[in-house]
């Protein structure tokens, strides 16, 4: 007899169910978001977040959600893929491979707390969510998905979060970046040609936020954010071994014009490093 | 589709009839049945038959009521409840108990012990499981692998199918005598085919430890079936 495929049978089921878009609903009761907590985006079927991260300059606060979600079949990669059981709400959640930044506005108005977990399960979670990959078949065409359904939240949470550090006026320091490296990644193969799943301009790395803007005439121009207490150390900033910027940081805001033009981004912001020097 | 909303609506409130909410209960008995043919298989619904006895189904029943009270402030923002959620819902509730290896115990829904029950559990801690029962992972696997088999099937050629089997017929020291190519040259297709084996499987499962599960699934329901080594006169 032949044997039936559930993964494909449950992925049917939930696209009947989600439709293309995300619809979300604002919830009754409001609770600030703080890190360690299980909290459930109000939509159906459920997402559920863990916040593994808080990001804040200022009074702007941002939070690393890793992402998990109810549909166990789809969801679930091998015996290593971390399991929540919430008894009181007769409900099991499983880890997907990867997270999305959201802020607190959001948050607020749009999930449910639920509860806490404790740091190590959150270092479990963050954990699989760096080293899983993501398959080849039905259950990766479900995470990227729903990478795809929140990625609006997630770079428009990132976009919020720049917009208002830009309330907060730093004075830029603008470099231009040589006219030897612009051409070199003009020339790369690996980034002239690059095209990513989901194209963005937007980027958080380990220890900064980077956005990318066109403008028209003028060109290309990267603005990097770096955290508050960098200020007044000594800063090395590299695209893979290439130095964009070497020295004492006067502000976190660092623009560099003369970008290499690429049809996409993605991969060079992905190659941003930026280190304190010892 | 039928809109379930009106009636879940007059349970939150406790308005419903014992003969609607007999009739709602019925429902969710076929949904629990639809889930455990489609979704799961017989064998899981015969282990929840050993584990909670003949009225399996009204146990379940009962817990996914208990779930829609419980959630009922989501469940209410809803414009409407099709047959389709409560499925979906009732998948999830099936897997709850699978993972609880069924300890969790049968009770009964009390609508004023529940909200005594919300009001207290606000900051509730949870854990990531460091222990599963062997019943939940093992379906897991098996149905990640069925799928993994689906997709083979689809994704490959007779000729590379023929190649895999070799290749695992030989991994089971099952020496294939009679086949086709000359062992240099089967050798030659079946570097050709890593590539394309590891782009569907991913690095992990070639390299693992599930390989030795996914090969004997292959053997059998490919390898068996598509009779490829059987001796030719």
């Amino acid at each position: 007899m032949k044997k039936p495929d559930r993964i494909k049978k449950q992925w049917e089921l939930y696209q009947s169910l989600r439709g293309k878009e995300l619809i979300i609903y604002p919830v009754s009761q409001k609770i600030p978001p703080k890190v360690n907590e299980l909290r459930e985006l109000c939509t159906f079927p459920s997402i559920y977040f863990a916040l593994a991260e808080e990001i804040s300059f200022h009074q702007e606060r941002l939070f690393k959600a890793i992402v998990l979600t109810e549909e166990i079949t789809l969801g679930w990669l091998d015996s290593q893929t971390p399991v929540i059981r919430l008894p009181h709400l007769r409900t099991i959640i499983i880890a997907l491979p990867f997270w999305v930044y959201l802020d607190e506005k959001f948050l607020l108005n749009h999930t449910n707390k639920l509860g806490v977990l404790n740091e190590d399960d959150i270092h479990r979670l963050e954990d699989y969510a760096e080293r899983a990959k993501i398959p080849q078949d039905i259950r990766g065409e479900y995470i990227r998905f729903l990478m795809k359904l929140l990625a609006p939240y997630n770079t428009e949470s990132i976009l919020t979060y720049l917009e208002k550090l830009e309330e907060y006026q730093f004075a830029p320091s603008v470099f231009t970046i040589s006219d030897d490296l612009k051409t070199y990644y003009e020339k790369d193969p690996h980034y002239a040609f690059a095209k990513a799943a989901s194209s963005k301009n937007v980027h958080k790395g380990k220890n900064f936020f980077a956005i990318v803007e066109k403008i028209p005439e003028v060109g290309s121009k990267l603005t990097l954010y770096l955290p508050q207490d960098y200020l007044g150390q000594k800063v090395t900033i590299k695209v893979e071994n290439n130095v964009l910027f070497e020295g004492t940081l006067e502000t976190i805001k660092l623009e560099f014009t003369n970008l290499p033009e690429l049809a996409d981004y993605t991969s060079w912001l992905e190659a941003i490093d930026v280190e304190l020097s010892v | 589709m039928y809109d379930y909303k009106p009636n879940i609506e007059r349970i939150i409130r406790n308005e419903i009839t014992s003969e609607e909410y007999q009739k709602f209960l019925n429902i969710l008995k076929r949904i629990f049945r639809q889930a455990f043919k489609v979704y799961f298989t017989l064998d899981i619904e015969k282990l929840f038959h050993k584990f909670y006895g003949p009225d399996y189904l009204k146990v379940l029943t009962s817990e996914l009521v208990f779930r829609i009270v419980s959630k009922k402030d989501s469940f209410l923002k809803l414009p409407y409840i099709n047959k389709r959620y409560l499925l979906s819902t009732a998948i999830n509730i099936i897997y709850f108990h699978l993972s609880s290896g069924f300890k969790v115990v049968e009770r009964e829904v009390n609508f004023d012990d529940l909200n005594l029950a919300q009001e207290e559990n606000k900051e509730q801690g949870f854990n990531v499981e460091s222990l599963l029962p062997p019943v939940f992972v093992n379906f897991l696997e098996d149905s990640a692998l069925s799928h993994l088999v689906m997709s083979l099937k689809k994704r490959l050629t007779k000729k590379e199918l023929e190649t895999l089997c070799w290749y695992i017929y030989k991994a089971y020291k099952q020496n294939p005598k009679d086949v086709k190519a000359s062992a240099d040259a089967i050798y030659k297709r079946w570097e050709r085919l890593k590539p394309k084996l590891r782009e569907i499987f991913g690095d992990e499962v070639l390299e693992g430890t599930s390989a030795d599960k996914l090969f004997y699934v292959i053997k059998s329901e490919i390898c068996e079936k598509l009779d490829l080594f059987k001796s030719r006169k």
